[in-house]
C-alpha cells in the first residue's frame, strides 16, 4: 500500500506538468462546482425546514387566466367541511411600517418593514421557533404584536420587550380593501411575543406578525358594495386577497381536496354574486394546492419556475466537473504508451491486473486528495464574494452534512470517471502490440474533446445570449421616461400634495412633480367586470390612481384625447391601448364604463407603457385621474445636473413633515435596475462559470497538445531538418485540434440554439437569436484554442531539431 | 564548397562545460566524397550538425559555398539548408505516419515546389533508390536497407549539392550496408559532394579521403596510430 504510494508520488513528480494541469483542472472546477452546488442547495432547501412540510399546502385558483389568492371565509369552509385538513392558516401581507416606542420612530435600515396578520395556528403549521411567548396561544388579544428576534432589538435595545407596548404604522398599499385602516397607528399594540429571525431561506418572511382576528374589527366598516352579503371576514369570498395555507392529516388524497376547495368556493361565491347581479359571471375556476416545498421553484400551477434556473446550475456544475474529469482520463490514456514499459515489466514481473489498476486509482487519489484540499481553500477564500455576487448568504462548513456530501458525490464521480476507466485502460494495455501512434489517434479520446468543447460551446453560446437578453431588457422603451426621477413616499403628506408641488417648484431645477397609488412604476392587477355599451366582462386590469400631471411628468403619450380638467366630483379615467383591444372598444371617447360599480368617463387613450415586469406582456390598464385619491408616492423630475439640489430641497421638505423619520428616496432608473438585479446576477454567475468551463477545457487542451508535442519531438525534429517552417509545425500540431472544434461546434450550436429559444420564450419581450452570436462563440472558443494549442505548438516548432532527432 | 576555421562549440551546463569542436579546421571541396572517423564522443555529430546548419558553433568562421554562414539565424539557415543539403541518419529517421512517397515529396512540400514537379521529381528519386515498388507502403512495412533506402532517395530528392550521412550504415547489415554505400557513390559520382561520418574502416574507404577526429580536432592518421600504441 505504502510502496504504491511512494511510486504514484514519485510517478506524479516526475510528470510535473501533467500532474499540475491535472491538479489546477480538478481544483478549479472542484471549487466551482461546490460553490454551484451550495446554490442549489440553498434554492432547492427553501421552506423545507417546516417540521410539516409534506403536508402544508397554499391554496391558489386561476380562472385560466391568471392566479388568485383566496378568500378569507374558505379557510373557515375548509376546516369545518373537508376532515383531512389538520390545520388552516390566513395570512394577509403588509408592507412598510414604522413604530413608535417611547415617542421615538423605529424603521429598520430600508425603511421598510414587512409584517403580517396571521391566524394563531401560525407557529403550529410552520416551524418558526418562538424565542418567547405561547406558540399554541401567540396572540393574547387583538392588538397582540409578536416581532422578530432583530425587529424586537432595534425597537428595544436590550430591554425584555415581552409585554411592552408599541404603536405601529401599517400602510397596506392595496386598492379599495384596505384592510387595516392608516389611521390605526394611534393604537397600542402590545407584544406577547418574539420569535426567531425568519430564515433566509423561506418563502415566508416577516418581521411581525399580528392577529388576524384584528381585521374583523374593520369589516363592518367596509362598503355596502365589498362587503355584499357576508357578515365577517371568516364568511368573506368577496376579497380574494389572503394567502390561506392548509396542513393535511399525512397520506390524504390531495386530488381530492382540490376538488373539495372548488365546490366550496363555488357553492358561497353564488350567493355574492347573486347579491352583486353578476351570476353569469362566474368564470370557470379551479383551486389547486401548492406544496410549501414547491412555493419559491415551481409556479403556483406547479409548472417550472425558478427550478428552471437551479437546474441549468445544476447541469453546469456537472458539466464543469466532467471537463475537469475528461481532462483526466485523456491524459492519462494519451500517456498509456509512455508507460508500457513500466506496465509490462509489472506483468512480466507478476503484477496482476488488479494490481495496476489499484496502482493508477492510488495516483488519482493522491491527485484528487491534493486537489480537494486545494478546493476547499480556494472556497473559503471565494466564498464572500461569492456570496456578494449572488446575493446570497451561503455558508461553508467542511465538516457539515452537506459539504461532506457534496465532496462524496464530487469524490465518487471524480474516481468514476476519472479513476477508474484509466486504471482499467493501463491495466489491460498490451504492450506488445501497441503502436505509438494508434494510441495518438484514439478516437475515444478525440470523442471526449469533442464533448468537452460541445459543453463549452453551449456555455459561451448562452453566455452571450443571456448578456444580450438582459441588456435588451435594461434598454427596452418602457413607454415613459425613468430617467431623473426621483421616488419619494408621500406618506405624511397626504391632502398636502399641492402645497409639496408649489414649494418644490419653486427650485429650477425640479421641472415636474407627481403622484400616483403605485410605487415604481409597478401597478398591481385586479380581475373587474366591466360594463360598457351594453357588454360585460370580467377583465384583468392594472389599476393605477395617478395626478392630472402624471402624463407630462412621466412623458407616457397619449394616443386620443385628452387628460382630464380637474372637475370635483366626476369620475375619469383613461385606458391603455391593450384595454382598448380587449374591450373591443369602438371610439373609446367620452364612453361611460361601469368599473366595480362606480361609473367613469373615457377621457383618452394612452400609448401603452410597462406596468410590470418585463416577463409579463403588457395587459389592460385603467388610470384614474383624480385630485381626491389619497397618493402615496411621489415621482419628481429634476434636471440631468440639478439632482443634487433637487434632492436637497426634497429633504428640506420632508423634514418638515417628518422630524422624526430619516429622509428616504430612490430614483426610478435605479430602482428598475434592481427588479432585475437577480437575473442581473445569474446572468454574472453564468459568465463567470461559463469562463471557468472553457479555460479548464483549454487547459486539457493545452495538456494534450503538449503531450502530442512530445510524443511528435522527432518528427517535428525530422520536418524541420526537411526544411519546415515553424509555421508549417505550428500548422501541422493545430490543425488536428481545430478539426475537433469544428467538430463540436457542429453538434453544440444546434443544441444551444434549442434550449436557449426554449428559455427565451420565458420572457414575454426577447431578442431573437441571430447567426452571428454563434460565430462569436465560434471565433471566442477557435482564438482560445489557437492561443493554447499555438503557444505549445510554437514551443515545440522552435526547439533546436539536433536535440529532437537525439530522442528515441 | 565548406571551409572551416577555428570552429570552436562548447555546450555549457550548469555544472559542466563541454568543449565539442575544439579549434577545428576544416576545408571539403565540391565533389568531394570525405569520410570522417573517430572515437564516440569525439565531435563527429556536432561538426555534421554545424556543416547542416542545425546548429551553429560558438566561435569561428564557417563558409559555405563562399558566404560566411557561422552568424546566420535560424531563419536564413533554414533556407540555405532547405535548398543546398540533404541528411541521411544512422536511424533513417522516416515518419512513421507518412508513406515512402509522402516521406520522400516532404522536403519538396517544405521548398513550395508545384505538385506536378514534386510527382516527377519523387518518382526520379525513388527509381533512383529502385523503392518504387514500395512508394505507398509505411516505414514499419519496410526492411531497416529498404528504410535507408527511401531516407536517401529523400536526401537526394531536391537535388542537393551536399549530402550529409551520419552513420549510413550503423543499422544496417553487409548487404544492405554495401546497397546504401554504393548508391552514395554513385551520387558522388554524379557531382554531389558527400561528407560522411561513420565508424566503419570498410565504408570509410569508398571516400576519397578521410578525416580523424579526437577531442574535437582533426588529427592525422599517424598521430592516432601513435596514441593507440602509446595507450598499449
Amino acid at each position: 500500500m505504502f510502496y504504491n504510494l511512494k511510486i504514484a508520488i514519485r510517478n506524479l513528480r516526475r510528470n510535473g506538468l501533467y500532474s499540475i494541469i491535472n491538479i489546477i483542472g480538478l481544483t478549479v472546477s472542484l471549487t466551482a462546482c461546490i460553490l454551484i452546488t451550495l446554490w442549489v442547495y440553498d434554492e432547492w432547501s427553501y421552506d423545507r425546514f417546516h417540521k410539516n412540510k409534506e403536508n402544508i399546502y397554499l391554496v391558489k385558483f386561476t380562472d385560466n387566466k391568471d392566479y388568485f389568492d383566496t378568500p378569507a371565509g374558505l379557510s373557515v369552509n375548509a376546516k369545518a367541511e373537508i376532515p383531512e385538513i389538520k390545520e388552516t392558516c390566513r395570512i394577509d401581507n403588509y408592507s412598510s411600517s414604522f413604530f413608535i416606542y417611547n415617542d421615538r420612530y423605529i424603521f429598520n435600515n430600508t425603511g421598510i418593514t414587512h409584517g403580517a396578520a396571521v391566524d394563531s395556528s401560525f407557529f403550529r403549521m410552520f416551524s418558526f421557533p418562538l424565542i418567547d411567548g405561547n406558540p399554541q396561544k401567540p396572540f393574547e388579544s387583538d392588538f397582540s404584536i409578536i416581532l422578530s428576534e432583530s425587529m424586537a432589538k432595534s425597537i428595544f435595545g436590550d430591554e425584555n420587550p415581552m409585554g411592552k407596548a408599541i404603536k405601529a404604522g401599517f400602510s397596506a398599499n392595496r386598492f379599495g380593501n384596505t384592510v387595516i385602516p392608516s389611521g390605526w397607528y394611534d393604537e397600542y399594540y402590545y407584544v406577547t411575543g418574539i420569535m426567531k429571525d425568519m430564515p433566509e431561506n423561506s418563502s415566508i418572511q416577516y418581521d411581525y406578525l399580528i392577529p388576524f382576528s384584528l381585521l374583523s374589527r374593520n369589516y363592518a366598516g367596509r362598503n355596502n358594495e365589498a362587503r355584499g352579503p357576508f357578515n365577517s371576514w371568516d364568511e368573506d369570498y368577496g376579497t380574494c386577497d389572503f394567502d390561506t395555507y392548509l396542513e393535511f392529516y399525512p397520506g390524504s388524497n390531495i386530488k381530492q381536496a382540490e376538488e373539495k376547495v372548488t365546490n366550496i368556493f363555488i357553492k358561497r361565491i353564488m350567493p355574492y354574486l347573486n347579491a352583486m347581479g353578476a351570476v353569469d359571471q362566474l368564470p370557470q375556476v379551479k383551486f389547486f394546492l401548492q406544496p410549501v416545498t414547491a412555493l419559491h421553484l415551481y409556479n403556483a400551477d406547479g409548472s417550472s419556475g425558478e427550478i428552471v434556473k437551479v437546474r441549468m446550475f445544476a447541469i453546469i456544475a456537472g458539466l464543469i466537473l466532467a471537463i475537469a474529469c475528461i481532462n483526466y482520463v485523456n491524459l492519462v490514456t494519451a500517456r498509456t504508451g509512455k508507460r508500457s514499459k513500466e506496465m509490462g515489466i509489472r506483468k512480466f514481473l507478476g503484477a496482476k491486473w488488479i494490481n495496476i489498476v489499484l496502482q493508477s486509482l492510488q495516483e488519482t487519489c493522491v491527485i484528487l486528495f491534493v486537489s480537494i484540499v486545494l478546493a476547499t481553500v480556494l472556497i473559503y477564500l471565494l466564498l464572500p464574494a461569492y456570496n456578494q455576487i449572488s446575493g446570497k448568504n451561503m455558508e461553508f462548513h467542511l465538516l457539515s452534512f452537506n459539504v461532506l456530501i457534496i465532496y462524496g458525490i464530487a469524490l465518487l464521480s471524480v474516481l468514476g470517471l476519472a479513476g477508474i476507466y484509466p486504471s482499467i485502460y493501463l491495466a489491460s494495455f498490451n504492450p506488445a502490440k501497441a503502436t505509438k501512434s494508434k494510441n495518438l489517434h484514439s478516437s475515444f479520446r478525440k470523442g471526449l474533446v469533442v464533448l468537452q468543447f460541445i459543453c463549452s460551446i453551449v456555455l459561451i453560446v448562452s453566455t452571450i445570449v443571456i448578456t444580450l437578453q438582459m441588456n435588451f431588457i435594461r434598454k427596452k422603451d418602457l413607454g415613459y421616461e425613468k430617467e431623473n426621477i426621483i421616488c419619494v413616499s408621500a406618506w405624511g403628506m397626504k391632502g398636502r400634495q399641492d402645497m409639496v408641488r408649489s414649494e418644490l417648484q419653486k427650485n429650477p431645477n425640479i421641472t415636474g412633480v407627481t403622484t400616483a397609488n403605485f410605487d415604481n412604476m409597478l401597478c398591481q392587477r385586479y380581475s373587474y367586470s366591466v360594463r360598457w355599451q351594453g357588454q360585460e366582462k370580467a377583465i384583468n386590469f392594472g389599476i393605477g390612481f395617478v395626478n392630472f400631471d402624471f402624463f407630462d411628468v412621466m412623458n407616457v403619450q397619449l394616443v386620443e384625447g385628452q387628460v382630464p380638467h380637474e372637475t370635483p366630483g366626476e369620475q375619469y379615467c383613461l385606458l391603455n391601448e391593450t384595454a382598448i383591444r380587449a374591450m373591443e372598444l369602438k371610439d373609446p371617447l367620452n364612453q361611460t364604463i361601469k368599473l366595480d360599480d362606480q361609473l367613469h368617463v373615457v377621457t383618452g387613450v394612452v400609448k401603452d407603457f410597462h406596468f410590470e415586469k418585463l416577463n409579463q406582456s403588457i395587459t389592460p390598464l385603467v388610470l384614474f385621474c383624480t385630485k381626491d385619491y389619497e397618493s402615496n408616492f411621489f415621482y419628481i423630475r429634476t434636471t440631468a445636473q440639478g439632482t443634487k439640489s433637487a434632492l436637497a430641497s426634497i429633504e428640506k421638505l420632508w423634514k418638515e413633515y417628518h422630524p422624526n423619520r430619516p429622509f428616504s428616496y430612490s430614483f426610478l432608473d435605479e430602482n428598475f435596475e434592481h427588479l432585475y438585479k437577480a437575473d442581473i446576477r445569474l446572468g454574472l454567475l453564468l459568465y463567470i462559470f461559463a469562463f471557468i468551463a472553457i479555460m479548464i477545457s483549454c487547459l486539457g487542451l493545452f495538456g494534450l497538445v503538449t503531450y502530442t508535442a512530445e510524443t511528435k519531438t522527432k518528427e517535428i525534429g525530422i520536418r524541420k531538418v526537411l526544411g519546415a517552417s515553424v509555421s508549417n509545425i505550428v500548422n501541422m500540431l493545430s490543425k488536428e485540434f481545430l478539426i475537433l472544434i469544428g467538430v463540436a461546434m457542429l453538434i453544440a450550436f444546434p443544441l444551444a440554439y434549442y434550449w436557449l429559444d426554449k428559455m427565451l420564450q420565458d420572457y414575454a419581450y426577447h431578442i431573437s437569436i441571430g447567426w452571428w452570436m454563434f460565430a462569436l462563440a465560434g471565433a471566442i472558443t477557435i482564438l482560445l484554442t489557437l492561443v493554447t494549442v499555438g503557444w505549445r505548438a510554437v514551443k515545440a516548432a522552435t526547439v533546436n531539431p539536433v536535440e529532437s532527432i537525439k530522442t528515441e | 564548397m565548406i571551409k572551416i576555421k577555428n570552429l570552436e562549440k562548447i555546450y555549457r551546463t550548469e555544472e559542466v562545460e563541454t568543449v565539442a569542436l575544439n579549434k577545428m579546421e576544416l576545408e571539403v571541396k565540391e565533389h568531394e566524397f570525405v569520410a570522417i572517423m573517430g572515437p564516440s564522443g569525439c565531435g563527429k555529430s556536432t561538426l555534421l550538425n554545424i556543416l547542416g546548419m542545425l546548429d551553429d558553433p560558438t566561435s569561428g568562421s564557417f563558409v559555405f559555398n563562399g558566404v560566411e554562414v557561422a552568424k546566420f539565424n535560424e531563419n536564413k539557415r533554414s533556407d540555405l539548408r532547405k535548398a543546398n543539403i540533404g541528411f541521411v541518419f544512422q536511424s533513417f529517421n522516416l515518419i512513421d505516419e507518412l508513406t515512402v512517397y509522402e516521406n520522400v515529396e516532404l522536403p519538396l512540400v517544405y521548398n513550395n515546389i508545384k505538385a506536378a514537379d514534386r510527382k516527377r521529381m519523387v518518382e526520379e528519386a525513388l527509381e533512383s533508390v529502385q523503392m518504387m515498388h514500395r512508394r505507398n507502403h509505411f516505414p514499419s512495412q519496410l526492411s531497416g536497407g529498404q528504410q535507408q533506402r527511401v531516407a536517401v532517395a529523400r536526401a537526394v530528392v531536391n537535388n542537393p549539392k551536399l549530402i550529409l550521412a551520419d552513420e549510413p550504415t550503423g543499422n544496417l547489415d553487409s548487404k544492405n550496408g554495401l546497397e546504401v554505400m554504393q548508391l552514395l557513390t554513385s551520387l558522388n559520382e554524379k557531382g554531389t559532394t558527400i561528407i560522411m561520418v561513420t565508424h566503419s574502416e570498410h565504408d570509410s574507404r569508398y571516400a576519397h579521403r578521410i578525416v580523424h577526429m579526437l577531442d574535437g580536432k582533426t588529427v592525422t592518421e599517424n598521430f592516432l596510430k601513435e596514441m593507440v600504441y602509446a595507450a598499449k
